[in-house]
């Protein structure tokens, strides 16, 4: 059983790139990052899947200059943020895992807050955005419900019009409903202005017709890289009790209907869900864990 | 600007409308105080009629007086001077602990530093309307109780007094600093509410003791031989004492537990007493001045430097 990476297929400019990127938060205790390469490149929406602890919200904050790297660098449109974080800032769109509003403010008071911050901030599209969604910018974001926070907070991010969003978990604690809702204005605010997206999730059944790309990541390191297309089209789920060429197989892991099944690497011919994939990647890094 | 500074009050607008009413009910109840000593019309004469030892006591006539006079002052002036202990510091501690802190543990920084882009342009932001709040509120109260303490000793004609040091006056307004730089950086450091108000207020404590530390000393440092007529005329030059004794004629000096036994035989020793040259060693009056620029050094630094602080802890520290 083997867990290769499967490098990045887009090509163009590179939006966010992270360099042996290791980040380590306490001294002797394992990295939360290890070695991390990476190439996102400008103009897709990536989706960032792990389980708890893979280092999902620790890449992000990286590139946005909140945490400092042990070791190697990341860059945002060519800037490392540990050099010079606000110009790598300044072309960043951020909404954290908190939705991080004032409860004691509006709605209308956070896109003024904003626009005072960010000189450029499109205070009308914002305006606009909200106003689609029905969210009423007089009353205190306290009163408003989960998903109308995030959908605020998703303005104030968009309404900077940077060239890179980074999304930490935004929908992790939103209903089905207002998942949907968010994902479906991201989609379409980025679709129109060719923003870069990344975009961290555990929920991966939401994310297909969002995404372009997928990043699978086990703890401190990178699974799978590749595209949408390529993940689906390219492995195919197996019993694993077939047999398996040892360069095929990804992983075997024990699928929710008890039975053992393997995840295989078949170029053009596969048919696995996104689940599957994720899955046997993160079974694949399980696997490598304990062998070492 | 305006928009900044608008929004910097709504963020914190539950501690800058407990500022400005905890402030309003002390500065304008020591208004009020300073009208009613100024209403019961007590002449200086009546009040401290030591001072003046060839004027005659006209009992019937000051008694009354000097009885309303002293009640309002050590009651009901004594009460707001006592809460001027801590009003700087709370008014400090107010505005201070939640300008970083909260916005660390509510989640709400990472939103704006990454829509700020640089926290230093943030901090400014954030920390100048709070600042120009602080230091108005703080300069209202500082004026209002000067012009009580002021009323407290109209035996000083006007001349400042050492008795309700630290009080009033622009000091108030360097202390309130100081406690605010250090429940600002307390709070960027920790990043939590509660400890930060249990640790901040732990420390303002400490700063107002080292106030009173720091007086004890500025006088021990300053003190110098002042000319007075009577032990009274002493007390009663708004000063501040730190030795007294007797100078003889061979200009020995000699404490006032001594001097007693060296009375030449056969003569009264009270009259001999109180006929020789008293010294007082201390700051007075005219040292006042020296003391309030000590003070507003010496809370303005520490403030100040507490600010600084703040700043390159919010540049190194995490959003979370």
């Amino acid at each position: 059983m083997n867990a290769p990476l499967v490098p990045g297929a887009s090509s163009g400019p590179i939006a966010l790139r992270a360099k042996g990127l290791t980040k380590r938060y306490r001294r002797g205790r394992p990295a939360a990052l290890d070695g991390i390469d990476l190439d996102i490149t400008g103009g897709g929406s990536t989706a960032l899947v792990g389980p708890n602890g893979a280092g999902k919200s620790t890449l992000i904050r990286c590139f946005m200059g909140f945490e400092r790297p042990t070791a190697g660098f990341v860059t945002v449109d060519g800037i490392d943020p540990a050099r010079d974080r606000p110009k790598a800032l300044s072309r960043i769109g951020y909404v954290g895992q908190e939705v991080g509003l004032y409860p004691q403010l509006t709605a209308d008071e956070h896109l003024e807050l904003a626009s005072s911050l960010r000189p450029r901030f499109d205070r009308a599209g914002a305006v606009e955005r909200l106003t689609g969604h029905g969210i009423s910018r007089g009353v205190r974001t306290a009163e408003l419900s989960g998903g109308q926070q995030a959908q605020v907070a998703l303005s104030l991010a968009l309404g900077t019009r940077a060239p890179v969003l980074l999304l930490d978990e935004p929908v992790a604690r939103l209903d089905p409903l207002a998942r949907r809702d968010f994902l479906t204005t991201l989609r379409d605010a980025v679709r129109a202005e060719g923003t870069t997206v990344l975009l961290a999730s555990h929920i991966i059944g939401d994310l297909e017709g969002v995404v372009d790309s997928l990043i699978v990541l086990a703890p401190a390191a990178v699974m799978f890289h590749g595209s949408i297309e390529d993940a689906r089209a390219g492995h195919a789920v197996i019993a694993a009790t077939s047999e398996i060429a040892p360069a095929e197989l990804v992983a075997s892991f024990t699928g929710l209907t008890g039975r053992r099944m393997s995840l295989v690497r078949r170029p053009g011919t596969g048919d696995a869900s996104l689940d599957d994939v994720v899955f046997g990647y993160l079974a694949a890094a399980n696997a490598a864990r304990a062998a070492a | 600007m305006a928009s900044r500074f608008r929004m910097a009050v709504r963020i914190q607008r539950f501690e800058v409308w407990s500022c400005v009413l905890l402030v309003a009910v002390v500065g304008i109840t020591a208004l009020i105080i300073r009208a009613r000593l100024d209403a019961v019309g007590a002449p200086v004469e009546c009040l401290t009629p030591w001072i003046f030892e060839n004027l005659v006591y006209d009992a019937a006539r000051c008694d009354p007086l000097s009885e309303a006079f002293f009640r309002i002052q050590r009651d009901e002036a004594g009460l707001v001077m006592t809460a001027m202990n801590a009003l700087p510091l709370v008014v400090g501690l107010l505005l201070g602990v939640g300008l970083v802190g909260r916005e660390i543990e509510g989640g709400t920084a990472a939103t704006v530093w990454a829509l700020a882009g640089s926290r230093r342009r943030w901090l400014l932001g954030r920390l100048l309307p709070i600042l120009v709040i602080l230091v108005a509120v703080l300069a209202f109260a500082a004026v209002a109780t000067e012009l009580l303490a002021a009323a407290r000793v109209p035996w000083q004609f006007g001349r400042p007094s050492f008795d309700d040091a630290g009080l009033h006056g622009p000091g108030v307004v360097a202390r309130g600093l100081a406690a605010f730089g250090l429940a600002l950086a307390v709070g960027a450091w920790s990043g939590r509410m509660l400890p930060t108000i249990l640790l901040s207020a732990l420390l303002a404590l400490f700063l107002s003791v080292g106030g009173h530390v720091l007086l004890e000393r500025w006088v021990e440092a300053n003190a110098h031989e002042i000319a007075v007529p009577s032990w009274f005329n002493g007390e009663y030059d708004g000063g501040k004492f730190t030795g007294q004794f007797y100078r003889l004629p061979d200009g020995s000096e000699v404490s006032s537990f001594d001097i007693g036994a060296l009375a030449p035989p056969g003569v009264d020793p009270d009259a001999w007493v109180a006929g020789l040259h008293v010294v007082a060693v201390g700051v007075h009056s005219p040292d006042y001045p020296g003391w309030v620029a000590t003070e507003i050094a010496a809370f303005g630094a520490f403030g100040l430097a507490w600010l600084a602080a703040t700043f390159a802890i919010v540049e190194r520290r995490r959003p979370f």
